[in-house]
Parts: C-alpha cells; structure tokens; sequence
C-alpha cells in the first residue's frame, strides 16, 4: 500500500490540472491515437493508475500534493489520496535494489528520453533490448551518451550500480548473489536477449525490491516477466501504449501483469525517481 | 508454468542425480539452470519438481532426457566470427611452428565450433597434422557432432559468419548439401575426436597447443568455473592458448598463471 500510495503522489502531481480537463482525460482513454511509425509524444501528460483512473493535464508544472486543487468536482478523491499519503508518512520504504528496463521496437528513442532522466542512482540500471544479433555497438554508442556510460556485462561480474545492456545474442540474468550471468540457451519469444528471461531471473533474484519497466516494441516479450516481478512484490512501470510507437508489447504486459503505473516518459521516470531517488 | 522451484528441491534433486548417474550439476549458475528446469519439467510432462525427479530417478531414457535440456545446445559455424578471425591470423602462424598440433574444444555441444577450427586448419594447410579433440557431456549433442550434419536453413548464417571470420575462400566448399542438411566434408570429420569428458567431474587428459572453451563456464558457478579451468590450464602447454570467447573473463584467482593475448576476443596464454 505504500507503494500505491506513492504512485499516486506521482500522478497527482503530474495531473493537478485534471479536473479543468476532465474532457480530455475522458478522450485519453479513447481509443489510441498512435499508428505504426509515428510517434505520438504529445504536449500533455496522461497517465493510468493501476485502479483504471486516467488522467491528463497539458504542461508539467510540478505542485504539491493536492494542495490548490479546489473547486473541482472530483475533489473528494483527491482529499482522499491526501489522507491515504499522509497515513503513510514516515513509513518504512522498500529499499530498491534493481531496476530492470525491456524495450523492443521503437524503444530506443524513448529510452533516450528515460535515462537522462534519471538521477545517477546508486541502483543498478539493467536493460534487455532486442537487437539483431550483432552489430550492436552503435545502440551502446546511443545510450551511452544519453546517460553515464552504457556497459555490456561479462558473466559473473557483480551487479554494481551504472546502466548495464544485455549484449546481443545472449540472454542476460541476474544472480541471486548480485552478479550478471550469461546465457546461450535458445531464443525465448524468438528474442536472445529475452525480456522475460531477465525479469524472471530478476525477480527471483530482487523479489519484491525490483522495478521493471516495459517500453515500446511488437510481441509480447516482457509480460511473462514482469508478472513474475509483480507477484514477487516488486513494482511493474508500463509505458502507455497510447504513446509507444509500437504498443503492443505494452498491451501485452498491462493485460498481463496488471502494472502499478501506465504512464508517459516523464511520468515514468518521475515515479523512479520517487521510489528510488531519496533512498 | 510459472512453478516456485525452491532451492532447497533443486539441491536434492541434482544431490540424487549425481549419486545416481555421476552427472554434476550441483554447481551449476542458478538463473540459467532454472529456467532450464522449468523446461525439462514441461518436455517431460511433470507436475513438480518432486514428479520430474521421480521419473528422472526411475528411469535412464527420462534422465538422457533431462541431460538434454539441461545441455544448452545452440550454437553456430564460426559464431562471433572475429574470435576465429584471431585464432587464423594470429595465433595459428605460431602454432604452425610444432610438427604437430593438438587442439581441444571444451564443451563443444553439437560440434560447429570444432568444425570450424578444423576449416581454418584445412585452409591453412595444416589439418594433416593436426587432432581436434572436441568434448561434451551430452550423448545427443555428442551423436549429432559426430554426424557433422545441420539443417540447410542455417547454412546461409554460417556462411556469413564464415566470411567474417576473414575465411580464405567459402565455406560452401566445406560440406555438401545432402537434402534438407549440409553435412560437413568427411577429410574434416576424420581430424576430429568428439569425446564424452565433464569439466566438473573429470580431469585433464592430454596435452594441448590450444583449447577453446566459450559459453560452457557461463553455466557454472565461481568455484565450478575455476576447477575447470584448472583441468583446462593443466592441459594447456607452456605458453599454449586457451579461448574463452568475448564476454567470458578469467576468474581472478586464475590471472596470475595467464596473460592475455587478445583483449576483446578473450585468448588467454597459458604461463
């Protein structure tokens, strides 16, 4: 519940504005507005909570809470987020140890937004995007300079904070005892890396101390994992399909996995930012 | 499936398949082994891991079974083609100096690494003496090696990864296209003796001017990956070559005894 309660505090502060928008939350949750090949990142941030709530709001300026929310017609559910957040203050967190990022078609650039935006954790970063098999360096090359330097694991290195990509052709898994390990076994959802492969080992390994998060891409990759990370306790961030250039990989996983947000870039790296930053 | 293996059931599990058939896979790296598991309990029908064991125990053909799951089988012609690009323009012309070469390929599944060892050695005129000893614990995998033959579909990748690997001429003139396979030229097959060892139970056997061991450590745990690299290192020559493959790193305890030869292809020098 602390969690849920977090998350929420992400999406309010993102969506105060959402009561003089009520009509365009409502045609947020329309039907899409995506079409393959062109990228729909629109000017407003529209988010999903986990209770199927959509909410919109243009610019982000970013507020407090629910403070200065007045006059609006939905004002008691967001005096009772406020009561539900200050419950919860002083809470004990879950230390996050890992978050895990899977992406396939049309997720390079939104993780070219993501990593900037977050801070240099002293969490590891760990991403499993599929690629062809080789000729990979200009990806690394791309995302190494969207954030600090982007590493391809040897097996057995120890799982040290830094952003870490899966190498191509391989399956990249996470240890019990915190290092990478490496695997040739044959593709799983025709993918080598698997985005499944890493979640589940991921969750096994992290429990419910884990974050994935599932980007843009075709398939279906990812969902299997991300339910494993879901049913370990662990938090499940989903990219909306409404923006990901090819949503399907997030249908897959928002049917599947039942995500804790649902949400645009910046909200997504927001709700990281919440869960991890201050720890 | 999305079963709960406990750790616990897996040790007993492989605890009784040592006991029982003397195949080690108690130190073998958790993640990967669990998915493998997980798989072999779906190949074979089992309700739980307490329900693979029971026919895994009962029976040797639902053990050949499991062993074959467990033995991840994928592998290319010249896969990760600069790893054999540095093998024929830089360590061959110094192993072409001893009248006789011996070369060993550690875990070689279903035999494509040994046979492109021993297309780079045809190439460069020195199969004729030369012995390939390619090793598996798997008898499947082993069976199909010796039979040197794949499925056409995949021929078009080794062909690529061939000619990346700085290969002399084409591959095409390594095998013949027999059906729906290409089977490798038999003067190959000859040079090579595919072999049953275990780098977890069994110990050095020879002596070697090179050994290539890569994707096979990957399954082990730190302290199974140092044994067999120590059967390997006790196999090597003075100043032999020993291959471990890109992602692959040395164990720390094991640098001293090396020096590294290539840096991003992972060829180690043994003293």
């Amino acid at each position: 519940m602390v969690e849920r309660a977090l998350l929420r505090d992400i999406a309010l502060r993102f969506e105060i504005a959402l009561q003089s928008n009520r009509g365009n939350a409502i045609e947020a949750a329309g039907p899409p507005p995506y079409s393959v090949g062109e990228r729909t990142e629109r000017p407003g941030v529209s988010c999903i909570l986990r209770d199927g709530a959509t909410r919109k709001r243009p610019v982000p300026p970013v507020q407090s809470r629910c403070h200065g929310v007045s006059g609006s017609s939905n004002r008691s559910e967001t005096d009772s987020l406020a009561v539900e957040l200050a419950g919860n203050k002083g809470t004990q967190r879950r230390p996050r140890n890992l978050i895990c990022i899977g992406g396939s078609a049309g997720a390079l650039s939104t993780l070219k937004l993501l990593l900037p935006r977050l801070p240099t954790y002293a969490v590891p970063v760990v991403i499993a995007l599929h690629i062809p098999e080789r000729g990979d360096t200009q990806l690394r090359e791309a995302l190494s300079g969207a954030r600090q330097k982007c590493c391809e694991p040897f097996d057995k290195q120890s799982l040290s904070p830094g952003t870490w990509i899966a190498p191509a052709g391989y399956h990249l898994l996470i240890e019990e005892e915190r290092t990478f390990a490496l695997s040739i076994e044959p593709p799983v959802n025709f993918s080598r890396p698997s985005i499944d492969a890493l979640f589940e080992s991921a969750a096994h390994a992290s429990g419910g101390n884990a974050i994935c998060v599932i980007l843009s891409g075709s398939g279906a990759d990812g969902a299997m994992g991300a339910l494993a990370i879901r049913e370990a306790g662990g938090t499940v961030f989903v990219h909306s399909p409404q923006h990901a250039e090819y949503p399907s990989m997030p249908s897959a996983a928002i049917r599947l996995a039942a995500p804790d947000l649902v949400a645009d870039v910046q909200t997504i790296a927001a709700a990281i930012d919440q869960l991890v930053g201050v720890q | 499936v999305n079963v709960l293996l406990l750790e616990q059931d897996l040790t007993t599990l492989f605890e009784e398949v040592y006991l029982r058939y003397h195949y080690d896979f108690r130190a073998y790296a958790r993640a990967s082994l669990r998915r493998r598991v997980h798989a072999a309990m779906v190949r074979s029908g089992a309700r739980s891991l307490a329900d693979l064991r029971a026919q895994v125990l009962a029976s040797e053909d639902a053990f050949s079974l499991l062993v074959d799951t467990l033995t991840v089988r994928v592998s290319d012609m010249f896969r990760d083609p600069e790893y054999f690009a540095v093998f024929r323009t830089r360590i061959l012309p110094r192993l072409s100096t001893y009248p006789s070469i011996r070369l060993w390929i550690a875990g070689c599944s279903s035999g494509e690494e040994a046979y492109s060892f021993a297309v780079i050695l045809a190439e460069a005129q020195l199969l004729q003496r030369c012995q390939i000893y390619a090793t598996d614990i798997s008898p499947a995998a082993l069976e199909q090696a010796r039979e040197g033959s794949y499925p056409l579909a995949r021929s078009a990748a080794f062909d690529e990864n061939y000619k990346k690997s700085e290969g002399l001429s084409t591959l095409r003139q390594h095998y013949s296209v027999v059906g729906q396979s290409v089977v490798m030229d038999p003067s190959l097959r000859r040079k090579i003796l595919f072999s049953d060892h275990s780098l977890a139970t069994d110990h050095a056997f020879g002596e070697f001017q090179a050994a290539s061991c890569r994707n096979v450590l990957i399954y082990f745990q730190r302290p199974l990956q140092v044994r067999a690299l120590t059967v390997l290192e006790q196999s090597l020559v003075h100043r032999g070559y020993l291959g471990l493959g890109s992602r692959e790193l040395l164990p720390m305890e094991l640098q001293p005894r090396f020096t590294e030869f290539s840096r991003t292809e992972r060829w180690y020098r043994y003293g």
